[in-house]
């Protein structure tokens, strides 16, 4: 991994970390590594998803959770018991996450004159992580993944990055400031 | 907006739709009715139905990653992992297989139905996938179980025939035994089922199963056509069950898919059972109709006559019974005896006998008797007599007293009045025979004897019925009169007399006897008349039997005797009408062309005349064409058989008489008195041809009876005319007590009344008053009523014989006491008796008889009244 794939790895790792404290107002949320994971591997039962992409780079995050974990992690935000929330709650709050995790990312890189854009988020099937292989994308140069978990207590929720850069030129050019990633608020589409 | 921004707003639309779509179709893979799991090589799942995880008792979270292995037992994932190597190393698409599953809580297995493939997305660090699809087919597996229980163990044959006329693969197990096939298999369905019973299809049947099968592929319609003419029972030959065959109840159901016949299903049904029970039941009830018919047909025939003609059938079985089936000239006289037979039956109404007799007549016509096989005669005699035998034993049921069937010729109550009488006889024997009880052993001699005897009384009335029968079949009007005294008869002549009778009458009403109509417009009275006499003469019965109807038909008898081509026209032209008449009595001869139960075989006249023949008799037939016909025979009776009459010198009549009044005297206590030719010293001459001791016992019982009032007896016997005995006595001394006991008397009348037909067979009578009885009698013998007797006398070498010998002095003294003439004659060839010297014993040669020069005196008075009573009587 290069100096330009690094940065960006971290970035997004970051940004998740923010975002869930922000969320869940816990600052004990810690990030763990994840290690002999790969993608095609179907990682969790449950996914969210959403791609940040321009010419210049394509991010896809996913949160790879279990109902349960999403469920303590929604708690907070939703303002209910877990024994409350229903299932479609949880995949809604884990999009969002995945929307505000995406519009920060997303704000550093227009801050930096990078032309960028997200998906809407999407909960999908654990199993469609499957579906997401691509042997050329896969071995193309400026491709690499990133999986870490977000941990409090006994619960956790899963996160993976691909990150293929297009154009290192432009991606040298970027000022990652860290600060104007760590706000912003949530709100459910 | 940028370009990408409003690219990615498009986008957004469509993730959007295709998200919900991806909802949706994520929602049914959850809601499969099958187990539904995709799973990684090392079988931990990582997709699945709800099924799939409530199998596995999880949540969606907690099957992320549960093992397959989990919801088989060991066995049964050794059997899927089998499947699943042989499906890799096989490059299957898919395998498919069965293999059971327990579900929580549930004691058994549950049949589940695998369907296994691979899942195509290759490179996953997950390995190979696979897509697992398991079905629970246990309610399958029930109801195809129920349905091979039913198919297996319903006793029913279910077959099912397809389109092309064959039977499918779907039959109940039963139907191969009901069957008795391997395998239906591919048979033609009418091969298989309706062949075997087509020898008992009617043509209607077996057409409509060719339409049956020319039905299918065709509308509907097409069935419905034919439906009723389709067999419902089929009887087919197996060799699995106790009958041999089996009736088979068949039941026709098309299978129709839209208005179009494919299929049939046929279902048959053993009711062999059923059938034979209804079979037996209604052989059953036919022989209970048949028994209470008879019931009815003996208890509606006429009570007088009953007993004698259920008797009189059951003697001419005994014909059939005791002759030789084989014996070819036995045949021509079964012929006549079931004529008889059915002759006797009808006059009592016995309808189906009649039927069963007449059916056999045809049978054994002679035309055809010598075709048929000795077996055939054996069975129709059998039948007969098994149907005789039924009827016999009803009777015999409904008349507990009057046995046919014993040997006896009796009734019962006769036969134990028999029995008491021969012990009461034994019982004096016994004690010793005096003249105390000699009367009374001699009275129940009597009674003895005239209890085997039957009347002409009863064989009359016997003919009086079966004339009205036969006459009111024929719708014909006659009227039967019997100018006869009553006779008795023994039993041989009893039946040959009743025989000839039923044949006579039969044949007379019918073939002479006009119908009222007929007889009206000949000027004649409306009810014919039949005539019947009879006499007897030394022991020979003289019968004529007249009718007045319209006389035999000469030209009818002519022209039958040509159609039988017994003559030929030359000759019959050269017959007198007396001569072609006698020919009516030839068998199977009748002026009839068809035959029925009453006439028209021919076999009555021959019948008659057969009879007639074999008792030393004949018959001849005279008529008057309008005036009517006339039938004359004489048989002879059996010896002794009527009036008992017996060869006695007058001398011994009186010597019996004499010990009889000894007897009467010591029983009645009485004093008698013996005048004229009872005195001893008076000693008639003459025979008597009469019974000595029965006449002797009938003046004793009357005198006994009547003089039992009084003390002194006198009485006196004289010659009344040259044939006459009379015998006067009178009563004197009236006393109050008699010494008869009341039994006795009823004991005596009945003597009596038996005594005074004796008496009346002799043309004598008795006049009766208070004190006063007087006997007259016939038949005294004298002088020329005797025949001569002409004697030689051979006494070879011994000269001195002649001169002295107290044998012929004794001859002389017979014939003189006998009144009758003797004549001594030179050659042995002029000689009625011939006295030889070297004779052992009396023989006859020639109806001559020789007797021995030194042989008793007593014993040639015999052997002369034997002698002379052959010579009075040829």
């Amino acid at each position: 991994m290069n100096e330009i794939e690094i940065k960006v790895k971290e970035l997004v790792r970051f940004v998740t970390l923010q975002g869930i404290k922000e969320h869940t107002q816990n600052e004990d949320i810690i990030i763990n590594e994840v290690a002999g994971v790969d993608h095609h591997q179907m990682l969790a039962p449950w996914m969210g998803l959403i791609l940040i992409s321009g010419p210049s780079i394509r991010i896809t995050m996913k949160c790879h959770y279990l109902s349960e974990n999403g469920k303590f992690f929604a708690q907070k935000s939703l303002g209910k018991k877990i024994s409350e929330i229903s299932f479609s709650q949880v995949q809604d709050y884990i999009k969002e996450y995945c929307n505000l995790c995406a519009g920060k990312i997303k704000k550093i890189f227009a801050d930096n004159n990078l032309d960028i854009g997200i998906s809407l988020p999407l909960a999908v099937r654990g199993f469609d992580e499957l579906f997401f292989y691509d042997k050329n994308t896969r071995n193309a140069p400026g491709y690499c993944q990133d999986y870490w978990s977000l941990i409090t207590e006994d619960k956790f929720l899963l996160l993976s990055s691909i990150i293929e850069i297009y154009n290192e030129d432009d991606m040298n050019k970027i000022n990652i400031d860290f600060n104007t990633a760590s706000s912003g608020e949530i709100d459910f589409l | 907006m940028s370009r990408i921004n409003q690219d990615l707003q498009a986008s957004h639309k469509i993730i959007s739709i295709v998200e919900k779509s991806k909802n949706y179709s994520e929602s049914l893979i959850d809601n499969l009715p099958d187990v539904f799991a995709v799973i990684n090589e090392k079988f931990e799942v990582l997709r699945a139905s709800h099924v799939m995880t409530s199998l596995l008792s999880c949540s969606d979270d907690d099957i992320f990653r549960q093992n397959l292995n989990k919801v088989f037992r060991a066995e049964s994932w050794a059997i899927f992992l089998h499947n699943i190597k042989k499906l890799k190393q096989q490059k299957l698409n898919a395998i498919e297989f069965e293999l059971s599953i327990q579900h929580t809580n549930e004691k058994y297995e549950r049949p589940y139905f695998w369907h296994i493939s691979f899942f195509n997305l290759s490179n996953t660090k997950e390995g190979e996938l696979f897509t697992i699809i398991g079905r629970d087919i246990s309610q399958l597996r029930d109801s195809e179980r129920k349905m091979v229980e039913v198919f297996t163990s319903i006793p029913l044959a279910l077959i099912t025939v397809e389109e092309n006329g064959k039977i499918g693969p779907r039959y109940s197990a039963y139907s191969k035994v009901l069957l008795e096939k391997e395998s239906l298999d591919d048979m033609d369905f009418y091969d298989c089922i309706f062949r075997p019973a087509e020898n008992f299809l009617a043509g209607i049947e077996i057409k409509a199963l060719e339409n049956l099968k020319g039905s299918l592929g065709q509308e509907e319609l097409m069935f419905e056509a034919i439906r009723n003419a389709l067999p419902k029972m089929i009887k087919i030959n197996v060799g699995n069950n106790d009958h041999g065959f089996r009736h088979l109840s068949v039941t026709y159901q098309p299978v129709i898919y839209e208005k179009i016949i494919r299929r049939f299903l046929i279902i048959l049904e053993d009711k062999t059972e059923l059938v034979l029970g209804e079979e037996a039941r209604q052989k059953m009830k036919l022989l209970e109709d048949k028994t209470i018919n008879i019931i009815l047909q003996i208890k509606k025939a006429d009570v007088k006559i009953l007993s004698m003609v259920m008797y009189e059938i059951d003697h001419l079985f005994k014909k059939i019974n005791n002759t030789n089936l084989v014996d070819s000239s036995f045949r021509e006289e079964l012929a006549r005896v079931i004529h008889s037979i059915t002759g006797n039956a009808r006059v009592l109404g016995l309808a189906q006998f009649c039927e069963v007799a007449f059916h056999i007549e045809n049978k054994i016509k002679k035309s055809d008797i010598y075709q048929l096989g000795h077996s055939d005669l054996k069975d129709l005699l059998a039948n007969l007599t098994n149907e005789w035998n039924e009827i016999l034993s009803i009777y015999e049921g409904l008349h507990k007293d009057r046995k046919i069937s014993s040997t006896s010729d009796m009734d019962t109550g006769k036969s134990k009045e028999l029995v008491e009488l021969i012990q009461k006889y034994n019982k004096l024997l016994s004690e010793g025979l005096n003249p105390s009880n000699i009367l009374m052993a001699e009275r129940i001699l009597l009674a003895i004897q005239n209890l085997s005897l039957k009347s002409t009384n009863e064989l009359f009335a016997v003919a009086k019925i079966q004339a009205n029968e036969t006459a009111k079949k024929l719708n014909k009007n006659v009227a039967i009169e019997f100018s006869s005294d009553e006779v008795k008869l023994d039993k041989e002549s009893y039946h040959v007399l009743s025989e000839c009778l039923l044949h006579l009458i039969s044949n007379a009403i019918d073939h002479g006897v006009e119908k009222v109509e007929e007889r009206k417009e000949a000027g004649k009275p409306e009810i014919a008349t039949i005539n019947i006499s009879l006499e007897e003469a030394k022991g020979v019965f003289y019968i004529k039997f007249t009718d007045d109807g319209r006389g035999i038909n000469v030209d009818k008898v002519k022209s039958q005797l040509l159609k039988k081509r017994i003559f030929s026209l030359d000759k019959i032209m050269e017959l007198s009408d007396q001569e072609i008449l006698n020919y009516i009595f030839e068998s199977e001869f009748s002026t009839k062309d068809h035959a029925d139960e009453i006439s028209g075989r021919g076999l009555a006249l021959s019948t008659v005349q057969s009879l007639v023949s074999k008792n030393s008799g004949n018959i001849k037939v005279d008529s008057i064409k309008g005036k009517g016909t006339a039938f004359q025979f004489y048989f002879k009776g059996q010896k002794n058989s009527t009036v008992d009459k017996s060869f006695n010198s007058f001398t011994s009549f009186m010597s019996t008489m004499r010990s009889h009044f000894q007897g009467m005297a010591f029983e009645n206590k009485q004093k008698v008195v013996l005048k004229d030719l009872f005195r001893e010293d008076l000693p008639p001459t003459g025979i008597l041809y009469i019974d000595a001791f029965k006449m002797s016992l009938t003046v004793t019982t009357a005198v006994m009876l009547h003089g039992r009032h009084h003390e002194v007896v006198e009485l006196s016997c004289y010659i009344a005319g040259d044939h006459q005995i009379g015998i006067d006595v009178k009563f004197s001394k009236p006393r109050a007590q008699s010494y008869l006991s009341a039994e006795e008397v009823i004991a005596f009348q009945a003597t009596l009344e038996t005594g005074l037909n004796y008496l009346q067979m002799h043309r004598g009578q008795l006049i009766t008053n208070t004190d006063h009885l007087s006997f007259k009698f016939e038949h005294l013998l004298k002088g020329e009523a005797l025949p001569a007797i002409h004697y030689f006398c051979d006494e070879g070498e011994n000269l001195d014989l002649m001169a002295e010998n107290p044998l012929i002095d004794n001859l002389k003294e017979h014939v003189k006491e006998f009144d009758t003439k003797i004549v001594e004659v030179q050659k042995e060839a002029d000689a009625d008796i011939v006295f030889l010297s070297d004779l052992a014993a009396p023989e006859y040669r020639s109806s001559k008889l020789y007797f021995p020069l030194n042989m008793s005196g007593k014993i040639l008075k015999r052997e002369l009244l034997i002698f002379l009573e052959k010579t009075f009587t040829s």
